[in-house]
């Protein structure tokens, strides 16, 4: 099941519908009644044809947007969330504020398991630049999937933790920390350094967040087969995939792999807050 | 004159190559280090724990005298054990003796149900996939690197530069290495 089981069955229904009969109808009239007019034969014969193409076009896109609307309420409320077309988050992480301009869309809210308050969605963020003429324009547009939850009890502690996926020489999106100040920790496993690179705020205290990256989560974000990256900052922790995730399946794993993360996080605060009581 | 220049770019080109090669050598050298200290870090925390366990154990079962003697002995061996390669036989030792110790356990139920003794067991078994973890971690470490040192054109550096190959730490637990037997 994914975004797109739904499109042909209701591209074939739009298109059998009256208004797209009707608009191909009059619009193929009309187009050969102004061939005729103009004495034009390329026209009598293209114009119609031009009008059937762009109709079907427009079903598809409907088509598309409708399918996938579909399949993310259908999904939300497979697992117990509340779906909301779209939505804008507070920028509580660098990728959350990233780029000029954005927005969560199919975004699905309420209780993740382990009972926390969080959501998921799709989040297109754009970078803008200013035109000749004093207008702007979207330079690029990135689409990433989110999971978002609450990890308040995460606050005196984690002051930024941004792990990316490697973007490599030729990435298909820009790094979007640019002047947030962090630094670059190394971690001792080389599988986990090919994949990920880890930066963290400038006043994180290093042994702390050394607990919370213990072998079995180094070992288990290296071997993840979506290679989740996460945010963690302002008591929230945002994981995401830098794609678009289309199916149930990959979005349960990003579900599963932000409330494992979020696990971890609570186990180590729960720790600390143990041995300082 | 053109053919000392070109010589001249090939052997500036040589020499960027070598040291390009050597840095490499030496940071995945670090990393297997790294993840040892990382292992270490684990196999010391065990270690720790294993007095505890043993006390507790004794205030239950008093007469199994031999097996708390053999677990101490094996945790001493597993203290002073050097490398991977001591150390995997060493750890597997213990680990085999812990299984015993936890063998006793299960025939004590007011043992098994003492918080201090759950606490225990709850920490032995994190600490063993924190170690089961470093492990791997380890391993696919050494594994780039012993590639490295054996593929050209790394061999070559790592040959004249003595960068030998490094040890698994491989399971040497019985238990865990053995293949479990089905009977039908």
């Amino acid at each position: 099941m994914n975004a797109d089981s739904g499109q042909a069955g209701l591209f074939r229904s739009y298109l059998a519908s009256a208004p797209a009969v009707y608009a191909m109808a009059f619009g193929a009239l009309a187009a050969f009644t102004v061939g005729a007019w103009q004495g034009s034969v390329p026209i009598m014969l293209g114009g119609p044809a031009a009008i059937v193409v762009a109709v079907a076009g427009i079903a598809w896109l409907i088509a598309d947007r409708a399918a996938a609307n579909d399949f993310y309420w259908g999904f939300a409320t497979s697992v117990g969330l509340t779906y909301a077309n779209q939505t804008s988050l507070l920028a509580l992480t660098p990728l959350l504020g990233a780029g000029n301009r954005r927005q969560v869309e199919q975004w699905m809210y309420g209780r993740l398991p382990g009972g926390l308050s969080g959501g998921l969605g799709q989040l297109v963020w754009e970078r803008l630049q200013q035109d000749s003429d004093g207008g702007t324009s979207v330079k690029e547009r990135n689409r990433f999937s989110i999971c978002v939850v609450d990890l308040d009890s995460s606050l005196p502690f984690f002051h930024g933790i941004y792990l990316h996926p490697r973007r490599g020489l030729f990435a298909p999106y820009p790094d979007w920390l640019g002047r947030t100040p962090t630094r670059t920790l190394e971690v001792e496993s080389s599988d986990f350094g090919e994949r990920y690179e880890l930066r963290i705020a400038t006043d994180q205290d290093e042994i702390f967040l050394r607990r919370l990256l213990s072998p079995t989560l180094v070992s288990w974000l290296a071997q993840h087969p979506l290679a989740p990256g996460f945010e963690l900052k302002a008591g929230t922790l945002c994981a995401f995939v830098p794609r678009p995730l289309t199916d149930a399946g990959n979005l349960t794993y990003l579900i599963d792999a932000t409330v494992h993360l979020a696990g971890r996080v609570r186990a180590t605060v729960e720790e600390e807050q143990a041995r300082v009581a | 004159m053109v053919v000392i220049i070109i010589i001249a770019v090939l052997v500036v080109l040589l020499v960027l190559i070598f040291i390009g090669v050597n840095n490499s050598m030496i940071g995945a050298r670090n990393r297997v280090d790294e993840a040892w200290s990382g292992i270490d870090v684990q196999l010391k925390r065990r270690h720790d724990l294993v007095p505890n366990l043993v006390e507790t154990v004794k205030g239950y079962a008093t007469h199994e005298r031999e097996t708390f003697q053999k677990v101490t002995e094996a945790r001493a061996e597993a203290m002073k054990a050097q490398g991977p390669a001591q150390a995997s036989a060493a750890e597997g030792r213990l680990t085999a003796m812990l299984g015993d110790l936890r063998a006793i356990a299960e025939n004590y139920p007011e043992l098994r149900a003492t918080e201090n003794f759950q606490q225990l067991s709850r920490e032995l078994t994190e600490l063993e996939d924190e170690i089961q973890a470093a492990r791997r971690i380890y391993n696919s470490n050494v594994q780039r690197y012993n590639t490295r040192t054996q593929q050209f054109p790394t061999l070559v550096v790592a040959g004249l530069l003595s960068f030998a190959p490094r040890d698994f730490f491989e399971v040497e637990s019985p238990a865990e290495r053995g293949v479990p037997q089905v009977a039908f």
